[in-house]
């Protein structure tokens, strides 16, 4: 028969054992970061977007600038000039001019200024505002989890882009606070009405599934209230969701403004961004002028890639269970 | 037991996982048998290796990460891993069948359980449509499920988690397999319903001259139904022997280990003995003996934290891979794959007095 | 079942209605009076109050618990009431008031003026609340002690006499006084000096001067008129699906049927191409997984994916242009459905076989997979016997939510090749503020989409069998 033994670790200390784990334990961030630091994809997605952050803070700069006068700065409204209009790709003007005289270069700078902002700010309004109420809607259940669901049930069914539309009609007359509705701050209201559906819906799944785990059972035995809970326990656990639907949603804010202000339902009259270049370009490629409208859907087009990649890359290293989002 | 033909032969068998953290390797190296109408047993922790060589066997491995990397396994005598893939696919169900361990989601949700069975008949015996019904209705009895008639029709959801089970022993059986391959069979269900599940298992194995391989976890079922058992800790096996035998006398530090830390009857400790320390990670091998951190024979031997042992016969009958174990110096270098000879004595040529082994590295190949 | 299938439709009637009250808010409450857009540049007051009278605007949002001044023609005559001013023009302006033909209660056809709705109007109410607010007449004067304060002319003038009375001059300097002229259906006319009135009831009072002719009320608010709104009108409308465009007139109904099948035309060839291919790529890419074929497979779609719609849309058509410019617009010729179809199904395929990929591959990762091919299943049929099957649910659902892009989902395409279908009009609406019609259009999907819904359901229920017993 087997004898009980003594186990080295209460003797006198032997020679140190390698630790049987391999490394220290780390939290979801650390391993998601370090997941993403070794997807070569990845990084160079994130790079691409780091210079269109660059150039944006750039063309935000130049506005914020050229409203002022500063440096003798035009304002992008002031820029025309008729005489050169409509010339291709050439030394002074890399990628051409517009029916109006302006460089075209200098209009996709702009717009990428526009899309970044946009993307942003809806997505600040939409993403926390979606969390709270999927948090409220499955923790609190009963009435509160029905009126919410109610809510976007209703709201979305309405297919997206003709929400926006809708709600961009709506705007027209409207001014709120002081806010004038009608150019590019009714768009991030609308996307925000719009995109918040999203974040509810996950994170309502996600809070129904914890509320139910033995840590947040535990954590009411032992007194604690419920917001104290959903600030602890459950907030904490979805904020992952909130950085997920971000990602998405910044996508979808880019594609659906550019659409938007394609309708002219966008910017206001003076501002530019790659939707009105497209739409002033609409015609140009039949009568051979392609460079504006070629510019701004390339540099759209290699945004919405890398937020793409970078977006699926970051889900992966987040959470592998929600490939299908 | 005196057919001394082997079934099955693993030889060396070695499965490799290409994973973005680094290569696993989850079999590395793996030797034993499977006599006809044996029952034998693969035990060991979770991780450690024992569902990857199941799976290898029949070549379920998923081939984009996963690859056996070496190694022969021998059904009836041909490589099973030369194979084409069609005739591999009549080997799978038609020789060897396979159950595994969640019978929930291991059925198709959306077929009734008789079409399921009905296909593996299809696929391996020629019969057609009410033959085979009827046949499916038979091996329904046969698997214990009453009014198989109606069940036939029924979709997995609706039956238990036992009578699921049997339906998929219903299905592996259906081609009339020589070898069954259970993989942890019985973890995801109730006690009682394990007890009736291996009581099934052992009488089909009796009615129907079959081998049955057993992989599990719980060393109170192999007691209940092993003929043979190999210990497998970190994708190798520590000791190989029949289930007497181990219970008996387990000469492994690791398989010692398991047993301390089982209650006996008649025992008297005031606490279960567990063994210190975790199950390494595939990708962070200890050196030498993959053991000798949690070893408390040899977790600062030289020769254990240099060298890795591997199987070899220190008794008759009896395989372990541990330096210090009794015997191990002196064993021959019988492979556990092959059938043993007439004698169970060593063999005059491998009585020769020991040197250690010239090779720093496990030789797998007698 | 049955129960279920309640219990659904309940709720989804719940959210329809749920559509209806959002539809509601965006179009007649946020979107405030569209009247300026339909009525050109400088309508006055009287026109834009005629306007969204006739167009149902000036209605009460939510329920109707207002009265309303009424002017009764009781001369019986052939000519339309109407009002006018004179003097500083502010009488009949302030008062907001239009015209409405009206049965009233003793049979025959009457015409009556109305003004606007207002809540818990009284004779003792200052005469500010009929004309919200507005100032109607000049401060009160003293006025000569021989002048009467109400002139009308004589009973007996012949219809045809259009001369309106002389204004009082005033001292000079000063503003004169307003007054109103009614020109009666008999062709008489009969003015009304609002000099120095400060309630509504010395208002009513000068209306009522000739009792045989005119007669002047406040139609206090009934129960049987608490649903005329603007909310529960919209109700309706929405339901019945009356509604009438602003611009051509024509119904709902009439436009879904002239501009349904070009939409139709369209859509249906695209989606369904569209789905197939893609299910028929994404089931050869799941095949391969891993190989070359994948890794191009997920590639394409991929760049697919972020290739911008507008983009597909514009160069698609400059190709067409340069093949074949007569194909590149317009509907004349069926083959020009063909570019924006072929358009639909490219740009689509992208992201859906990225999507049906995604379903089977997570489908192949599943127990009952690795039983199949315990059993000696060959792949192939692994593949489209066990896997198909059960991606159906998803692959299904997606298929019927994206039905009501089937009518509406083209609004680009539509506009930029001329094809006269529902999204076109959509847009057309937007510009020229077609209300009714973009709200019906709105209301027209969502219904869709949530019968879509409800169907999905169903179909869950059909397909799947561990819910089918429910």
């Amino acid at each position: 028969m087997v004898e009980p033994y003594r186990h080295p670790a209460t003797q006198p200390p032997a020679s140190p054992a390698k630790q049987a784990e391999a490394g220290p334990g780390r939290s979801l961030w650390g391993d998601a970061a370090a997941k993403l630091r070794r997807d070569r994809v990845a990084m160079i997605c994130l790079a691409v977007i780091a210079v269109y952050a660059l150039v944006g803070l750039g063309a935000f700069v130049y506005d914020l600038l050229a409203g002022y006068g500063f440096l003798g700065l035009q304002p992008f409204a002031q820029m025309t000039d008729y005489r050169s209009s409509n010339q291709g790709p050439s030394w002074s003007h890399w990628l051409g001019t517009d029916w109006a005289g302006r460089d075209v270069l200098f209009k996709t700078v702009l717009g990428v200024k526009v899309s970044l902002t946009v993307g942003l700010m809806s997505n600040l309004i939409a993403v926390p505002l979606g969390m709270l109420l999927g948090a409220l809607a499955g923790f609190y259940g009963r009435r509160t989890d029905a009126v919410i669901t109610w809510l976007y049930s209703t709201l979305s069914s309405i297919p997206g882009i003709i929400l926006l539309i809708a709600l961009k009609f709506a705007f027209q007359e409207l001014s709120v606070w002081g806010l004038d509705l009608r150019g590019i701050t009714g768009v991030y209201l609308a996307l925000a009405v719009v995109s918040w559906i999203g974040t509810c819906r996950l994170v309502r799944a996600e809070t129904l599934k914890l509320r139910e785990l033995d840590y947040v059972l535990a954590a009411r035995a032992g007194g604690r209230g419920g917001l104290g809970i959903l600030i602890h326990h459950i907030f904490p656990n979805v904020f992952h969701l909130g950085i997920i639907s971000f990602s998405l949603g910044f996508v979808g804010a880019i594609s659906a403004e550019v659409i938007l202000s394609y309708l002219g339902l966008g910017v206001e009259v003076g501002q530019t961004s790659w939707g009105t270049m497209i739409n002033s370009a609409r015609m140009d490629l039949v009568a051979g002028r392609w460079w504006e409208l070629t510019s701004a859907v390339t540099a759209m087009f290699i945004l919405v890639l890398a937020l793409n990649l970078f977006g699926d890359r970051l889900r992966d290293a987040l959470d592998p269970r929600l490939r299908n989002v | 037991m005196n057919d001394d033909r082997a079934l099955l032969q693993v030889r060396n068998l070695k499965t490799h996982f290409h994973t973005e953290d680094g290569l696993v390797r989850a079999v590395d190296g793996v030797n034993f048998r499977i006599r006809p109408a044996e029952c034998f047993a693969l035990v060991g922790e979770s991780g450690c290796g024992k569902s990857v060589t199941a799976f290898s066997i029949l070549r379920l491995i998923p081939c984009p990460p996963g690859q056996i990397a070496d190694g022969q396994i021998l059904f009836e005598g041909r490589d099973l891993l030369t194979l084409s893939g069609s005739r591999m696919r009549q080997v799978r169900g038609g020789q060897i069948g396979m159950i595994f361990q969640e019978p929930m989601s291991s059925l198709n949700p959306v077929y009734t359980v008789g079409w399921q069975i009905v296909e593996a008949i299809r696929l391996h015996r020629r019969l057609g449509g009410a033959a085979a019904r009827k046949l499916a209705i038979e091996l329904l009895a046969q698997v214990g499920i009453s009014a198989p008639a109606q069940r036939i029709d029924e979709y997995p959801h609706q039956l238990s988690g036992g009578m699921r089970q049997r339906v998929m022993i219903a299905i592996a059986l259906a081609g009339q397999p020589k070898l069954l391959i259970a993989d942890e069979p019985t973890t995801a269900l109730d006690v009682t319903i394990q007890a009736q599940i291996l009581e099934l298992i052992q009488g089909l194995q009796r009615g129907r001259d079959l081998s049955v391989m057993l992989i599990t976890h719980d060393l109170a079922v192999v007691a209940e139904v092993a003929d043979t058992v190999a210990v497998m800790y970190a994708s190798k096996l520590a000791e190989l022997t029949d289930v007497r035998r181990l219970f008996a006398d387990p000469l492994h530090p690791y398989t010692q280990g398991l047993f301390r830390s089982i209650p006996r009857l008649g025992q008297k400790a005031d606490r279960l003995q567990t063994i210190p320390g975790n199950v390494p990670s595939p990708l962070a091998f200890p050196s030498g003996c993959k053991f000798h951190p949690r070893c408390p024979i040899g977790h600062d031997l030289p020769r254990c934290r240099a060298e890795e042992p591997w199987l070899r016969e220190v008794a008759p009958g009896h395989w372990a891979a541990c330096w210090e174990c009794p015997g191990y110096q002196t064993a021959p270098q019988t492979d556990p794959s092959e059938p043993p000879s007439a004698t169970i004595s060593p063999t005059p040529a491998r009585d020769a007095p020991t040197a250690p082994a010239p090779a720093a590295g496990p030789r797998e190949h007698a | 079942m049955g129960r279920y299938l309640l219990r659904r439709l309940g709720y989804s009637a719940l959210t329809i209605f749920g559509v209806m009250v959002i539809t509601f808010l965006l179009f007649r409450v946020v979107a405030g009076d569209i009247s300026a857009a339909w009525l050109g540049t400088k309508p006055t007051l009287q026109q834009r109050s005629e306007w969204r009278h006739r167009h149902g605007y000036d209605k009460p949002l939510l329920v109707n618990v207002h009265d309303r001044l009424v002017i009764r023609d009781l001369t019986d005559g052939e000519n339309p009431l109407s009002v006018s001013d004179e003097g500083a023009g502010l009488g009949s302006s302030a008062l907001a008031l239009v015209l409405s033909a009206a049965t009233d209660e003793s049979g025959p056809i009457r015409q009556q003026l109305l003004g606007s709705y207002i809540r818990g109007l009284r004779t003792d109410a200052p005469i500010e609340r009929l004309t919200e607010g507005r100032p109607l007449i000049a401060p009160a004067r003293a006025l000569p002690a021989d002048t009467q304060s109400v002139e009308t002319q004589p009973a007996g003038t012949p219809p045809g006499d259009t001369q309106p009375a002389e204004a009082q001059p005033g001292p000079a300097g000063e503003p004169q006084p307003p007054a109103m002229v009614l020109k009666l259906s008999d062709g008489s006319h009969f003015r009304i000096d609002l000099c120095g009135v400060t309630t509504v009831g010395e208002f009513l009072n000068r209306l009522n001067a000739q009792p045989d002719r005119l007669h002047a009320s406040i139609s206090g608010c009934t129960i049987g008129r608490t649903f005329d709104s603007q909310f529960f009108q919209h109700l309706w409308r929405s339901i019945s699906f009356q509604s009438r465009s602003l611009e051509t007139n024509k119904t709902l109904v009439q436009i879904i049927r002239e501009r349904g099948p070009y939409s139709l035309a369209i859509s249906v060839p695209g989606l369904g191409m569209e789905w197939l291919l893609a299910l028929v790529i994404a089931s050869f890419v799941a095949y391969y997984r891993g190989s070359w074929l994948d890794h191009v497979g997920v590639l394409a779609s991929v760049i697919g994916m972020c290739v911008p719609f507008l983009a597909f849309m514009m160069y698609g058509q400059w190709l067409m242009f340069e093949l074949n410019p007569r194909h590149a617009y317009g509907v004349y010729h069926r083959v020009n459905l063909y570019v924006p179809i072929t358009i639909l199904v490219i740009s689509g395929l992208g992201g859906l076989v990225r999507f049906y990929r995604t379903v089977i591959l997570d489908e192949t990762n599943r127990d009952y997979v690795r039983t199949a091919a315990a059993k000696g299943v060959s792949l192939p049929r692994i593949l489209f016997v066990h896997v198909l099957r059960n991606c159906m649910l998803p692959i299904l659902t997606n298929l019927v939510l994206a039905i009501p892009f089937l009518i509406l989902g083209n609004l680009l395409l539509e506009s930029f090749f001329g094809v006269p279908g529902l999204g076109d009009l959509m847009i057309t609406s937007i510009g020229n503020r077609d209300e009714p019609v973009l709200n019906a259009l709105v209301f027209l999907t969502a219904l869709i989409y949530t019968l879509g819904i409800l169907v999905t359901d169903l179909l869950y229920s059909l397909m799947d069998p561990r819910i089918r017993l429910h």
